[in-house]
C-alpha cells in the first residue's frame, strides 16, 4: 500500500464514546434503523470523519449453499464471549461479513500454471448474509406442530422440541410397521450443506431400524444421470473434464446450455474464465438467449442461440457437416485449416467411441473391454466391476447396418455407405411416439374422475430417420443460420476445444437425446482425456485422480456418511429385493433386467425406487398400480406415508409443479408425516406437520473439503450458540430413532440399536472429521477406517500426495478456517489412461468405448417396467408393422438383438407381449426376434431430435419447416389414423400459451436459499408498482397461532414480488414495472414484468427459486417458477423438465378473471 | 495533492451487484434505504450503434453494466453548493466526505451532483441528513482498499491514486457507456466547472 495509507493508519484514532452506546441501545431496543451504521458521525473539519474501528473479532465462516462453490466468509462479530473452557456464553452480533482479503497472486498477473493463489471472494449471496443469519425476527426457534390442515399458519403451535422429536419417532415406528421402511422416504434436500450431507447421515441412521425409500435421479442432473453412466460406464453424475485450469491451457471454450456468469456457480469461476479470456482464449456461447455468458465472454459472432429446446438439431447439423467435410462434398466456411487426422477421422471414432458408424464382428476384432453396469442413482454406490458375462461374444456388440447414429445423422445420404465406412443409410422412422398415460387411467367414479389421458398419448413428433441432417435443414428448426452452424462445427475440430456443458438443455421432455449429442459431439471431435481438450462441466482439478464431486463429499466429510451409503445400500438391496417387488413387476425385472444388472448392481435402484419427480405421483399413487405418469416404479412401488425432509425446500418449491403438491398435500389421506428441519418458514415448512428449527451453518462445525469448485477446505467452525431451541439436525436424530425403536416391532431389520452406534457430536470428533477432509481433499486413502476402496479405488495408497504440503494442523485451522491449495493441483485429466491405451484402460461400459449407440440405457429403460414397444402402432399394423426398421444385423445367422424385449414373443393381438397359460413370458425364436426388433420403439439406443414437448417447434412448427421424407418408413408423421399433425403440438398450446418460460439459476439466490435476504430483495424483487421491494428482517408481521397464539413467522409477505423478464415489444402490451400474471394448465403466479431485450419476444425468463405463497384463490404471489413446471419426467430416464420446455400466458394481473383460469382447479 | 480513484473494468462487470451489497454491508447501510452504488444496465444495440429499441435484433443485442458512487471529483459539486459547508474534501486523499453533524438538510448536494451520488438517510433524532460514498475511509485507515473494490468477484474494480491508475492503464478512458456526464446536475443544468470525476474506465 502507498505510503499515504501507512501513514493514515498510523494516524491518532478516536473512539467516539457515543457511538458505541448508541448502538447498543439501538440493539437492546431491536432497533431496524441503521443499528449497524457506525460510520454515521461527523468529525473534525480539518480531516473529515475520523474512522471507527469496531470489530472486536473477525471469525472464519462458510454458508456453503448449493451453489458449487466454498467462498471464505469472514464474520465481524462484537460483544460475542467466551470462557475459559470455551463455551459461548454471549453471541453477541455480527456487524459485517467480509470475505478473503489475502494478497492473491493470479494467472494473469504471471502466476504459473497450477500455481495461482486466488482470493476465496464470496458473491453477493453471502455478502448479504448478515441480515439472514442475525437481526431479524422471523427465524424459528422453537419446533412447531400443525394442529389444522397442512399449509395453514394459523393452525400452527409452539411444542417443546423433545416432545416433537418422540411424537415424530413414534408416527415413524407406526407407518414402518404398518407398511414397512419403504414407505418412510427421505426428500431431495440440499440446502445449508453444498448438497445431501443431512440426506445421507440420516440415511444412515434410518438403516438402525431397515432403511427407507429412495428416489432415484436429482433435480439438477437428471439428464445426465440416465445418460452418463452408459456413455461413459462411470457413476458419474455429469462430466467432470479437465477442471478449470483446463481452460487456460486451450484455445477455445465452448460453454453449450452454460451460463456461469449468471448462475455463479462456484468459487471465482467466472474470474477464471474472464481470464483466460483476456489471455487470448476464444471463447463460444450457444444458449437460447443472449445470457450474460454470451455478452460477457463471447465476440458477436461467437454467440449462437438456437430456438427454445432445438440443440439437438444443431448439434447433428455439426455432425453432419464435419461427415461432409471429411468424406462428402460440402465446403468449409472458415479459414481454419484441415486438421491433419481430418476434421473427424474414422479410426479414432472407431478406437474411443461405440456406435457413431455401423459395427459388425470385423470391427470388433480385439475388443475385450469388461462389463459393468453403471449405477444411476445420485447417490448410489459406485460401480463394481462386473463379470464377463459377454466374454468372447462379441455379437451384442453390433451396431446393425444403418443404425448407427452417424446413418441417423445422414438419414437416406449414402455418403458414409458408398465411402465403405457405414453398410447401410438409416434405418430409423421419421416419427416417434409418446408413452405416457392412457385415458381412463386414473378415472375415480367415488371422486366423479374421468380421466382423459395425457394429451400425448397415440400421437406422433418427427424424429426425421430418413433426413439427412443438413446444417439448411437445422437452421429451419433452430434458427442458427447454417454457415453459422457450420463454423462452430469447423472451430470445434480445428482448434483445441474445451467442450464446457451447462446443465439447462438436460431439463427438459427430451434431455436425453440433446446430452447425448452433445457428449458424442465432443468426443468425435477429440475433446476427451488431454489437459487441453475436454468436455466437462467446469468442476475443480484437484491433487491426484479427480473423483466424483458432490455426493462423495458428503458421504466422505463426517465420516459416517461414507459408511452410511455403504450399508443403507445393502440393507435396502437386500430388503427391497426380497420384499418389495409386486409379482408383476417382477415376472418384468426377470426378464428384462439381464442377470448381470441383477447380480451385480443394485436392481433396487431401477426396480424399487421413483424418479424425483414423480414425488406427488408416489404419495397419491404408489403401490395402486396407477400412475399419473405411467410409471411402472410408482404404480407397483410402495406408497410413501412418511417424508423426512432436513435442510431442503424442494417439496414445495424446488420440485415440479408445485401447485398440484399443495392440493396432494393439503388433501392426502394417507401421508401420515411430514417432518421439515429449517431455519425458516420456507413454503415447504408451511405445508409440514412438524417442524424442527436447525442451527445455522456457524452454529454448528462442518468442514467442506470440496463441492463443485475451489481448491481448498473451508470449514463453518461453530463460533456461536443456536438461538432458541435451534440444534445442529443430527443432533435430534438420536431422540427421534429412540422413539421409534420403541414402537418398532420389527426391530431385527436394522443394523442395531440407535443408541448403541451413533456419535452425535461433530465438535467432539473435531480432529478426527478435520484428518478425513484432508484425505478427501488430498485424496489420501486412509485403509484404518471407511470405505475408501469402496468410494475412492483411485486414492492413493499412501500419504504421498501429502509430502511437501502445508497443510494446516486442526488447531490452525480451526483459528483461520481454511486451507488453500496453492501448491501443485494438477490432475490427471479424465479418460487420460483411457485415450493412451483403449485397450488397457477400457471403460466401464459393455464395448469399452464411449456409447453413443447404448443398448444398455434402452435395457434400463425397459427394465423399470417401460414397454417401449409402441402398442399404438402395432394395434393398427399388427405383430409386424409395416415397417423397416431392423434394429437387426441382416444376413447373420443369429439376429442381433437391439434389446432384451425383443427376446420374448409378442401376442399379435394387444401387441404386449404374449403369456403361457402358467403366466410366463414366451421366449421368441429367431424369426420372431427378427419381426420384434423391427418394431417401433419409443426410445431408441442412439440421441435423435425429438422437438420438446412444450418447445418452439413442436407448438409452433409451420409451413416454413421443411417436408421430410414420407418414402420410408411408411408411417408418416401426419398420418391421419395416427392422430397426429406435421409438427404435433400435442397439448395445444400454440395459441393458448405462446410464451415459453426460461428459468434460470440467477445470481440472487442459491436455488431458494436467501430468497429471504433482504440485502438481495431489494436490487431483485419488486413490489406492485415495479419499484424495488425487499422484505424486512425485523418486521412485526408474525401471524398468531388460533391454537395458542404462539407467533408464526410466515412464509412471505404480499406485495413483494419475484420479476419476469419480459420483451419490451411483446405481444400482450405488458409494461415495465406491471404487475402480472402468469398461468398455464398448471398454475398461475403473480409477478412484477421487467423490461429486457436479452431474449426472443416469445420467451420470458424468471430465475427459479422465489417461494411460493398461494393466495385464496389458489395463485402463487410468491412467484414460485415451478408453480407453472410440470411434474412430467424426461422421456428416457424421467428426470425432471422444468428449465426451457415449459408455455405460459402473460397478462396484466388485474385484467384476468380468475375463474376462467382452469389451472386454479385441478383434480388431476 | 494525492487523489486517490477508482478504475473499473466494464468488459469484467457482469452486473452481479456485490459491490453495492458489500457496500451496504460495510457502511451500515440498511435494507431499503439507499445504496452508496449503483449497478446500472444500459441495453444496447450495437448494429445501431444505440442504445436498445424497438427494432434491436437479438443478434444485435448487447449490455453494458456500470458500476459506481460518489466519485471524490476534483471539482466536487455538492461541496460547491453546500450551504452549510458539511462537505470536505481531504487534501491528504482526496476523499469526499459530508460531516453529519454539520449537514443542513438542504438537499443541495442531491441535486448539484451529476452521479446522483448523495442520498437522504434519518439520523438517530429522525433528521434526514446527506450522506454518501466514503471511499470507506475507515478501510484506508486500516491499510485495506474500500469494500466494494475488494468485494468484486470479476475483480473489474481497482482502487489506487488516479495518477498510478492512469500510469497503469495508459488506454483507460474518462467516460463509459451509462456513466452520466460530468458537467450536468441531476435536473439537467450545466454546473460552473465540470466535476472531474476520480475513475477511470476500460469499455466493453
Amino acid at each position: 500500500m502507498s505510503e499515504l495509507l501507512k501513514k493514515l493508519s498510523e494516524t491518532h484514532i478516536t473512539r467516539r464514546g457515543f457511538m458505541a452506546s448508541a448502538v447498543a441501545a439501538s440493539v437492546m431496543a431491536g432497533c431496524s434503523r441503521n443499528d449497524t451504521a457506525e460510520i454515521y458521525y461527523g468529525g473534525d473539519n480539518d480531516n473529515g470523519p475520523v474512522p471507527e474501528l469496531f470489530a472486536d473479532e473477525e471469525l472464519p465462516g462458510c454458508f456453503m449453499n448449493n451453489c458449487g462453490g466454498s467462498c471464505q466468509s469472514i464474520l465481524n462479530v462484537r460483544g460475542r464471549m467466551v470462557d475459559e473452557q470455551g463455551n459461548i456464553i454471549n453471541n453477541g452480533r455480527i456487524v459485517r461479513i467480509t470475505t478473503d482479503e489475502h494478497p492473491e497472486y493470479n494467472y494473469i498477473d504471471g502466476a504459473p500454471y497450477l500455481y495461482d493463489d486466488v482470493q476465496r471472494r464470496s458473491c453477493l449471496r453471502c455478502r448479504a448474509k448478515k441480515f439472514w443469519l442475525q437481526n431479524r425476527n422471523d427465524r424459528i426457534t422453537t419446533a412447531l406442530k400443525q394442529t389444522g390442515k397442512r399449509g395453514d399458519l394459523h393452525t400452527f403451535a409452539a411444542i417443546p422440541l423433545d416432545l416433537a422429536l418422540e411424537e415424530i419417532g413414534k408416527k415413524l415406528g407406526v407407518v414402518k410397521n404398518k407398511y414397512g421402511s419403504e414407505a418412510i422416504t427421505i426428500a431431495h434436500s440440499t440446502g445449508d450443506i453444498g448438497s445431501g450431507q443431512n440426506m445421507s447421515h440420516l440415511g444412515y441412521l434410518m438403516n438402525h431400524t431397515g432403511g427407507a425409500q429412495f428416489y432415484r435421479f436429482s433435480m439438477s442432473f437428471a439428464g445426465f444421470e440416465c445418460t452418463v453412466p452408459y456413455f461413459w460406464g462411470q457413476d458419474k453424475m455429469f462430466p467432470y473434464g479437465a477442471g478449470r485450469e483446463g481452460i487456460f491451457k486451450t484455445e477455445h471454450i465452448v460453454f453449450w446450455s452454460s451460463n456461469l456468469t449468471e448462475s455463479i456457480q462456484g468459487t471465482n469461476t467466472t474470474w477464471y474464465i474472464s481470464q483466460a479470456k483476456e489471455m487470448g482464449v476464444e471463447i463460444s456461447v450457444v444458449d437460447q438467449r443472449a445470457s450474460q455468458s454470451a455478452l460477457t465472454y463471447a465476440k458477436k459472432e461467437d454467440r449462437y442461440m438456437p430456438l427454445q429446446g432445438t440443440d439437438t438439431a444443431m448439434l447433428h447439423a455439426m455432425m453432419y457437416h464435419l461427415i461432409m467435410l471429411e468424406w462428402g462434398n460440402a465446403s468449409k466456411v472458415t479459414d481454419l485449416t484441415r486438421p491433419t487426422d481430418g476434421w473427424l477421422n474414422e479410426l479414432f471414432i472407431r478406437k474411443y467411441v461405440h456406435g457413431f458408424f455401423d459395427t459388425d464382428l470385423t470391427d470388433l476384432a480385439g475388443v475385450d473391454a469388461p462389463y459393468a453396469v453403471a449405477s444411476t442413482n445420485h447417490f448410489s454406490a459406485p460401480n463394481t466391476p462386473l463379470t464377463k458375462k459377454y466374454d468372447g461374444d462379441l455379437s451384442v456388440h453390433v451396431v446393425a447396418d444403418g443404425a448407427s447414429l452417424s446413418a441417423y445423422i445422414l438419414g437416406n445420404d449414402n455418403t458414409l455407405v458408398s465411402e465403405g465406412i457405414n453398410k447401410a443409410t438409416s434405418i430409423y422412422p421419421d416419427t416417434i411416439g409418446y408413452n405416457l398415460r392412457a385415458p381412463g387411467t386414473l378415472n375415480d367414479s367415488s371422486k366423479g374422475i374421468t380421466d382423459p389421458g395425457d394429451k400425448a398419448y397415440g400421437k406422433r413428433a418427427p424424429i426425421y430417420g430418413q433426413v439427412p441432417k443438413t446444417p439448411e435443414w437445422a437452421e429451419k428448426i433452430c434458427g442458427v443460420p447454417a454457415d453459422n452452424i457450420r463454423r462452430l462445427a469447423e472451430r470445434i475440430a480445428a482448434k483445441k476445444t474445451y467442450m464446457v456443458s451447462g446443465l439447462g438443455y438436460n431439463r427438459a421432455y427430451e434431455a436425453e437425446q440433446a446430452v447425448l449429442s452433445f457428449l458424442t459431439l465432443s468426443v468425435i471431435t477429440g475433446c476427451f482425456g488431454t489437459e487441453d481438450r475436454a468436455h466437462a462441466m467446469l468442476t475443480e482439478m484437484t491433487t491426484g485422480e479427480t473423483i466424483s464431486a458432490t455426493p462423495a463429499i458428503m458421504r466422505a466429510t463426517n465420516s459416517l456418511p461414507v459408511a452410511a451409503w455403504n450399508t443403507y445400500y445393502r440393507i435396502r438391496e437386500k430388503r427391497f429385493n426380497e420384499k418389495l417387488m409386486s409379482p408383476e413387476l417382477k415376472d418384468v425385472d426377470d426378464f428384462l433386467l439381464p442377470d448381470y444388472y441383477k447380480r451385480n448392481c443394485n436392481c433396487s435402484d431401477t426396480t424399487t425406487s421413483f424418479p424425483l419427480p414423480y414425488m406427488q405421483d408416489v404419495i397419491q399413487y404408489g403401490g395402486t398400480g396407477k400412475s399419473k405418469w405411467g410409471d411402472h416404479q410408482v404404480a407397483n412401488g410402495p406408497k410413501i406415508r412418511a417424508i423426512l425432509n432436513p435442510a431442503g425446500n424442494w417439496v414445495m418449491n424446488q420440485g415440479p409443479d408445485v401447485s398440484m403438491m399443495r392440493k396432494v398435500l393439503r388433501e392426502s389421506e394417507t401421508l401420515e408425516l411430514f417432518a421439515v428441519w429449517d431455519f425458516f418458514m420456507t413454503p415447504t415448512a408451511q405445508y409440514a406437520d412438524y417442524i424442527l428449527p436447525a442451527a445455522f451453518p456457524v452454529e454448528k462445525t462442518k468442514f467442506y473439503p470440496r463441492h463443485v469448485m475451489g481448491q481448498s477446505i473451508l470449514g463453518s467452525i461453530k463460533n456461536f450458540e443456536p438461538e432458541g431451541d435451534a440444534k445442529a439436525e443430527w443432533e435430534t436424530w438420536d431422540k427421534m430413532l429412540t422413539a421409534m425403536e420403541a414402537v418398532d416391532n420389527k426391530t431385527d431389520e436394522g443394523i442395531g440399536s440407535i443408541s448403541s452406534d451413533y456419535n452425535k457430536s461433530y465438535d467432539s470428533n473435531y480432529d478426527k472429521l478435520y484428518n478425513d477432509a484432508v484425505r478427501v481433499k488430498l485424496n489420501i486413502r486412509d485403509n484404518e477406517s471407511l470405505h475408501w476402496d469402496y468410494f475412492y479405488p483411485e486414492f492413493k495408497t499412501n500419504e504421498e500426495t501429502r509430502q511437501g504440503r502445508k497443510v494446516p494442523t486442526a488447531e490452525e485451522f480451526r483459528k483461520t478456517g481454511r486451507y488453500y491449495i496453492t501448491e501443485n493441483k494438477k490432475a490427471a485429466p479424465p479418460f487420460a489412461a483411457f485415450r493412451t491405451d483403449p485397450e488397457l484402460n477400457a471403460l466401464k461400459t459393455p464395448s469399452g468405448r464411449f456409447e453413443c449407440y447404448s443398448r444398455l440405457m434402452i435395457e434400463n429403460y425397459e427394465a423399470r417396467g417401460y414397454y417401449n414397444f409402441d402398442t399404438n402402432i402395432d394395434n393398427k399394423y399388427g405383430a409386424a408393422p409395416a415397417f423397416s426398421m431392423e434394429l437387426v444385423k441382416s444376413g447373420s445367422n443369429e439376429p442381433q438383438i437391439m434389446t432384451g424385449l425383443c427376446n420374448y414373443q409378442v401376442d399379435s393381438v394387444t401387441g404386449k407381449l404374449a403369456k403361457d397359460a402358467s403366466g410366463n413370458y414366451i421366449p421368441a425364436n429367431a424369426t420372431e426376434i427378427t419381426e420384434n426388433a423391427k418394431r417401433i420403439r419409443f426410445a431408441y439406443p442412439i440421441p435423435m431430435y425429438i422437438p420438446a414437448i412444450e418447445g418452439k417447434h413442436a407448438c409452433d412448427g409451420d409451413a416454413s419447416i421443411p417436408e421430410f421424407s414420407q418414402t420410408n418408413p411408411t408411417i408418416t408423421v401426419g398420418a391421419a389414423d395416427h392422430g397426429a399433425t406435421q409438427h404435433p403440438d400435442v397439448y395445444e398450446y400454440k395459441n393458448k400459451y405462446p410464451y415459453t418460460l426460461v428459468s434460470f439459476h440467477g445470481w440472487i439466490r442459491a436455488h431458494s436459499t436467501n430468497d429471504n435476504s433482504p440485502y438481495i430483495n431489494e436490487i431483485f424483487k419488486r413490489d406492485k408498482d415495479g419499484n424495488p421491494a425487499f422484505l424486512n428482517p425485523q418486521r412485526e408481521t408474525l401471524v398468531p397461532s388460533e391454537v395458542d397464539g404462539t407467533l408464526v413467522p410466515p412464509a412471505w409477505d404480499d406485495n413483494v414480488y419475484e420479476p419476469v423478464f419480459v420483451h419490451p415489444e411483446n405481444d400482450h402490451g405488458i409494461e415495465h414495472g406491471d404487475k402480472i400474471i402468469v398461468y398455464n394448465d398448471r398454475g398461475a403466479i403473480y409477478a412484477s414484468a421487467v423490461h429486457t431485450r436479452q431474449m426472443r419476444k416469445d420467451v420470458i425468463m424468471m430465475a427459479q427459486g422465489s417461494w411460493a405463497c398461494f393466495d385464496d384463490d389458489g395463485v402463487d404471489y410468491g412467484g414460485s417458477m415451478n408453480t407453472l413446471t410440470t411434474a412430467r419426467g424426461s422421456r428416457i430416464g424421467q428426470g425432471n423438465t422444468v428449465t426451457g420446455d415449459n408455455r405460459v400466458m402473460i397478462a396484466k394481473a388485474d385484467t384476468i378473471d380468475l375463474s376462467t383460469l382452469e389451472c386454479l382447479r385441478r383434480v388431476i | 495533492m494525492i487523489q486517490f480513484g477508482f478504475y473499473f473494468d466494464q468488459s469484467r462487470c457482469i452486473g452481479c451487484h456485490t459491490c453495492e451489497v458489500a457496500c451496504k454491508d460495510w457502511n451500515g447501510v440498511p435494507p431499503g434505504q439507499p445504496g452508496w452504488r449503483v449497478v446500472k444496465n444500459t441495453e444496447f444495440d450495437t448494429a445501431a450503434n444505440a442504445p436498445a429499441s424497438a427494432s434491436t435484433s437479438l443478434e444485435d443485442f448487447d449490455n453494458f453494466y456500470i458500476a459506481y458512487g460518489c466519485n471524490h471529483c476534483e471539482e466536487p459539486a455538492c461541496k460547491e453548493v453546500c450551504p452549510s459547508n458539511a462537505i470536505v474534501k481531504r487534501k491528504t486523499d482526496g476523499v469526499v466526505l459530508i460531516d453529519q453533524n454539520l449537514c443542513s438538510s438542504a438537499k443541495s448536494c442531491v441535486t448539484a451532483c451529476p452521479y446522483a451520488a448523495p442520498h437522504l438517510y434519518e439520523d438517530e433524532n429522525g433528521i434526514e441528513k446527506a450522506n454518501k460514498c466514503t471511499m470507506c475511509y475507515d478501510r484506508l485507515a486500516m491499510n485495506k482498499k474500500p469494500a466494494c473494490v475488494m468485494a468484486c468477484i470479476q475483480r473489474a474494480i481497482e482502487f489506487d491514486t488516479v495518477e498510478k491508475l492512469r500510469f497503469k492503464y495508459g488506454n483507460a478512458v474518462t467516460t463509459a457507456i451509462g456513466f452520466p456526464s460530468d458537467d450536468k446536475d441531476q435536473e439537467g443544468n450545466l454546473l460552473k466547472v465540470p466535476t472531474k470525476p476520480s475513475i477511470l474506465f476500460k469499455t466493453k
